[in-house]
């Protein structure tokens, strides 16, 4: 997968999907929106128009597979689960986040 | 690589498309559930959806829409899936590929004729400086006459407009070659320096030049050369015979070379012509067609003001030879096309234009109403944030694409269109035969698709994105008037169409039922001539003796010749210098007049009845008085309400020893001779005895064939030169070439443009249909019968024809006048033809009705609530 060294929204919200799908297994891209804004307690909101380019990428990336499969109301959709270079990519994007946010932090802390 | 290209990449496949359709279509129908559930009101809950979809993605495709090569590159992906978005619906597609085929493929077809014979240069040296000054007579109006030999030489030693004046003379007569049996040929006596004059030269061998006047030489047509000399160099030196006169080949012409016509065959100098010192002196006759080049710095206009300058001088010189004659220069092409053709090719033009403004608004209205089947696919690309300009390129893409294709499937139609065109155009355009499909041609058909797919593009491109910016089945109403707009202009158009198609059609049958005033039927007409030079006598004698030889033939009923048969419908007019017991007629009461030689049994053989007196006989010689016999018309115009036998009358030309009086011996019946589509005009006939002219032009009513008549003619001669063998009903089927060949045009164009119309109608209805399903179906739920909601649907139908009727009514009132010149018996605001085509019309949109009348009548009411 290519790197957005210099894209940190669009890490955080490849890092926001990973994790999502790390944690809940299979879902479409509606439950992953509405996953992050109930856990974020609304306070993070998906631009719903890039998540979709977004798993789409991802997808292509081995990152992620997809299938199709029946909803609850019995609707077609797209689920998607992570692959194992998902998870190994997770592992790396959380670092780059704590490595982050660490710093903002010590930034931030400096007096 | 970004976002909208991988994304794209996976538009490629049809399947791979529609899945990512339905998958955000899912996300947006979720949420959309979920914030009716907690309670927002249906309009909130949608816009909700969408503005969560994103706006940041719309303005990253903007900018990168400014990028030229993303747009080239982008340009492919439209076309990809231009092509899947028209596979989806093979239908429609289907349909709009047929209609731009047959419109673009006729249009092709006529721009093909009109280039060949009106826009392409003629094949001479700055062919647009070229004119043909012509003599005039302020006697009759007439604004044709050739010009004599004294004064053309006048007219080039004293006007400075032309750089080089020359003259032809036309002419036909037999060509006799060291072997091969004789032919009439058509050929022209040259005067000046024409070749150098027209800019060219000889493809093998020399032409002569004006300082050769009296050389007997001749130069051959390539035709001629390829046929008789099987294209030998050994052509050149050749002797041969034309007109009786002995020539030696100088040169052969190229292919293109055809002047003044196509038919002229050989060109030899005017000093060939018999007795041309004689021609010399004489300043009262004419002699031939004076044709000039322009200097750089004059015009027409300029031309035309000097020459008719010189024309008063001379007719103050010469007041007994000149004191009548004006002049007139109209520019070659001008002459060459004259009016008709240039009037019927327009006309054509015209009628393929409406064809195509009908496929076009046919066309539209398909995407239009695709494009509201479409509008959940196009609002979720707006969604994906293709911009609205991005959405509207795309579409227009679809209609070039489209009309692309047309333009492409058009082309063996546009090829056999050619063909047929020439094969069915009445003879005589000049150069019709050399349309092609060149590079010209196919640059007029690439640039019409690509026009085509632009006009009929417009209008979804630029109404589609606006409609999808709406939620998906709440459409406004203004597509709609569009749509019915775009259905009643094509009412409109082919209204028009078809009212100009009938008028014809009722002139043409009209025409048909005309009684031509002779039996056609097994009538065998040729020409017959003899080696010229013969005396006088000598040639009366043998045109005598081949009419009681071809007579006595077995199954031959009756035998006669005449000068010539059929007239140009646009002659002059003429009138008779005395009536005996009568003032001198006035010049405005003239009209067309004419004098023809006959000789035996003309008037059996044609089947014209004898209506008053008796037929010439032996006893109307050379020595006795100068007897004729007139036409009903003739009868008519001198003579109302007396009896024109016995009366006396004169003609320009004396007559007889001393001038006598020429007395009427008998009075025929008229017939057609200026075309059934003409009234008959007067008529006056000579018999061969009294006359100095020759009867060519042979009439045989006969069972047997033209070979045993042939064989007796040439036991009779050998120099017997018998050509352009027809049957009287194929010179009257000729005659009406150009009216039949303009009905059947105008018709067939009117039959597509009555199907296209046809098409536009169900296609608007079964739309209509399909987009008030939830509306029928509440009225049904209310208790609304299928008969009503069937009535609603034709209701709305016959609004929409009965308004295309009323503007193609007052379109046709306005345009049919245009074709008066062509209607006969049937006047251009005929109510019969207006009220049998608004009824036509009517019908076919009816026709067009029940299935989706039907379709209407079986929505179920609960199905139609649920889609909600």
């Amino acid at each position: 997968m290519t790197k957005h060294t210099n894209d940190r929204l669009q890490g955080t919200l490849d890092l926001l999907v990973l994790k999502t799908l790390a944690a809940r297994g299979k879902m479409h891209g509606y439950a992953i929106t509405m996953h992050v804004e109930r856990v974020s307690e609304e306070i993070l909101r998906l631009e719903e128009g890039s998540l979709y380019p977004a798993l789409h990428r991802m997808t292509q990336a081995g990152c992620l597979k997809s299938e199709w499969s029946v909803t609850e109301s019995n609707r077609r959709a797209r689920y998607y689960s992570i692959t194992a270079a998902g998870r190994r990519q997770l592992a790396e994007e959380q670092r780059n986040w704590a490595a982050l946010t660490g710093a903002v932090a010590r930034v931030l802390q400096f007096t | 690589m970004s976002w909208w290209n991988r994304l794209t990449n996976l538009f490629r496949g049809r399947d791979l498309h529609s899945e990512i359709g339905e998958e955000l279509q899912f996300h947006l129908d979720a949420r959309i559930a979920d914030n009716l559930a907690s309670g927002m009101p249906p309009d909130e809950a949608r816009r909700d959806a969408l503005r969560r979809f994103g706006g940041q993605l719309l303005a990253m495709d903007r900018s990168r829409d400014a990028d030229i090569l993303v747009w080239i590159e982008t340009i492919g992906q439209d076309i990809r899936y231009a092509w899947h978005s028209l596979r989806r619906a093979p239908g429609v597609t289907a349909v709009a590929l047929a209609s731009l085929t047959i419109a673009i493929g006729a249009n092709t077809a006529i721009f093909s004729v009109v280039n060949a014979v009106l826009l392409r240069a003629l094949p001479y040296h700055e062919a647009d400086r070229l004119a043909i000054v012509w003599s005039t007579g302020t006697l009759n109006g007439s604004q044709e006459i050739k010009t004599s030999v004294p004064n053309f030489e006048d007219w080039k030693s004293r006007s400075h407009s032309f750089a080089d004046l020359a003259a032809y003379r036309e002419d036909a007569a037999p060509l006799y070659l060291a072997t091969g049996d004789p032919e009439r040929i058509d050929y022209a006596y040259l005067q000046g320096d024409l070749f150098r004059l027209l800019g060219r030269s000889a493809a093998l061998g020399r032409v002569f030049t004006g300082d050769e006047q009296e050389s007997r030489v001749a130069v051959l047509s390539n035709g001629l050369w390829k046929r008789r000399f099987g294209s030998s160099p050994g052509a050149i030196g050749q002797s041969l015979n034309v007109g009786g006169i002995d020539l030696q080949v100088i040169g052969v012409m190229p292919a293109d070379f055809g002047f003044p016509s196509k038919e002229t065959q050989l060109w030899t100098p005017a000093g060939a012509f018999p007795r041309f010192d004689e021609r010399r002196v004489q300043r009262d006759a004419g002699f031939g067609v004076v044709i000039g080049r322009l200097q750089p710095n004059a015009s027409v206009e300029s031309a035309r003001a000097e020459m008719s300058v010189i024309a008063s001088q001379l007719a103050k010189q010469y007041p007994k030879e000149d004191g009548e004659r004006g002049v007139n220069i109209v520019p070659l092409a001008a002459q060459i096309h004259g009016k008709t053709v240039p009037y019927m090719l327009a006309l054509l033009f015209g009628a393929v234009g409406f064809v195509l403004l009908i496929a076009c608004a046919n066309v539209a209205n398909l995407l239009l109403a695709r494009g509201a089947v479409r509008s959940g696919e196009i609002a979720l690309r707006t969604a994906l944030g293709a911009g609205r300009l991005r959405i509207a390129r795309q579409l227009l893409t679809e209609s070039v694409f489209l009309s692309a294709a047309a333009g492409v499937l058009s082309l063996p139609l546009v090829a056999w269109g050619i063909r047929a065109l020439i094969a069915l155009a009445p003879a005589h355009i000049a150069r019709l035969e050399e349309a092609r499909l060149d590079a010209r041609v196919l640059a007029f058909g690439i640039g019409l698709s690509l026009a085509t797919g632009v006009l009929f593009g417009l209008a979804p491109a630029v109404r589609i994105p606006k409609q999808a910016g709406r939620s998906r089945n709440t459409r406004g109403p203004q597509s709609q008037i569009v749509r019915r707009l775009l259905v009643v202009a094509e009412v409109a158009l082919a209204m028009v169409l078809l009212t100009g198609a009938g008028l014809l059609l009722r002139s043409f049958v009209a025409v048909q039922s005309v009684d031509p005033g002779f039996q056609g039927q097994h009538v065998i007409t040729a020409k017959l001539r003899f080696r010229d030079p013969l005396l006088r006598v000598q040639r009366a004698a043998l045109y005598r003796e081949a009419i009681g030889r071809i007579g006595r033939l077995p199954g031959v009923s009756a035998v006669g010749s005449i000068t010539g048969m059929f007239y140009n419908p646009e002659g002059g007019k003429f009138g008779l210098r005395a009536v005996e017991g009568r003032g001198p007629e006035s010049r405005d009461r003239w009209a067309p007049l004419t004098w023809s030689t006959i000789s035996g049994d003309y008037f059996q053989a044609l089947g014209i009845p004898l209506l008053r007196g008796r037929f010439f006989s032996d006893r109307d010689n050379a020595n006795a008085s100068p007897v004729v016999m007139i036409n009903e018309t003739m009868a008519r115009r001198y003579w109302p309400g007396e009896d024109p036998l016995g009366k006396g009358l004169k003609g320009f030309d004396p007559r007889g020893h001393n001038d006598e009086w020429v007395r009427v011996i008998g009075v025929v019946k008229d017939i057609h001779s200026r075309g059934l589509d003409r009234a008959p005009m007067a008529q006056i006939y000579e018999t061969q005895a009294q006359s100095p002219d020759e009867t060519e032009y042979m009439v045989v009513r006969s069972e047997t064939s033209v070979a045993a008549i042939r064989d007796t003619i040439r036991n009779l001669d050998k120099t017997a030169v018998w050509s352009d063998v027809s049957t009287l009903d194929d010179e009257l089927r000729g005659l009406g070439a150009p009216r039949r060949f303009q009905t059947l045009l105008l018709s067939l164009f009117a039959a597509i443009a009555l199907a296209l119309a046809g098409v536009g109608i169900f296609g608007m209805m079964h739309y209509s249909v399909a987009q008030r399903t939830q509306e029928i179906g509440i009225r049904m739920a209310l208790g609304a019968r299928p008969g009503s909601v069937v009535g609603m649907v034709l209701r709305e139908a016959g609004v929409l024809v009965a308004a295309g009727v009323g503007f193609g009514l007052a379109g046709s009132l306005g345009l049919t006048r245009l074709i008066r010149g062509l209607l006969f018996g049937v006047s251009a605001g005929d109510p019969l033809t207006l009220a049998g085509v608004a009824i036509l019309l009517t019908a076919i949109a009816l026709l067009a009705c029940p299935i989706p009348a039907r379709r209407a009548a079986s929505v179920d009411p609960m199905l139609a609530l649920r889609c909600e």
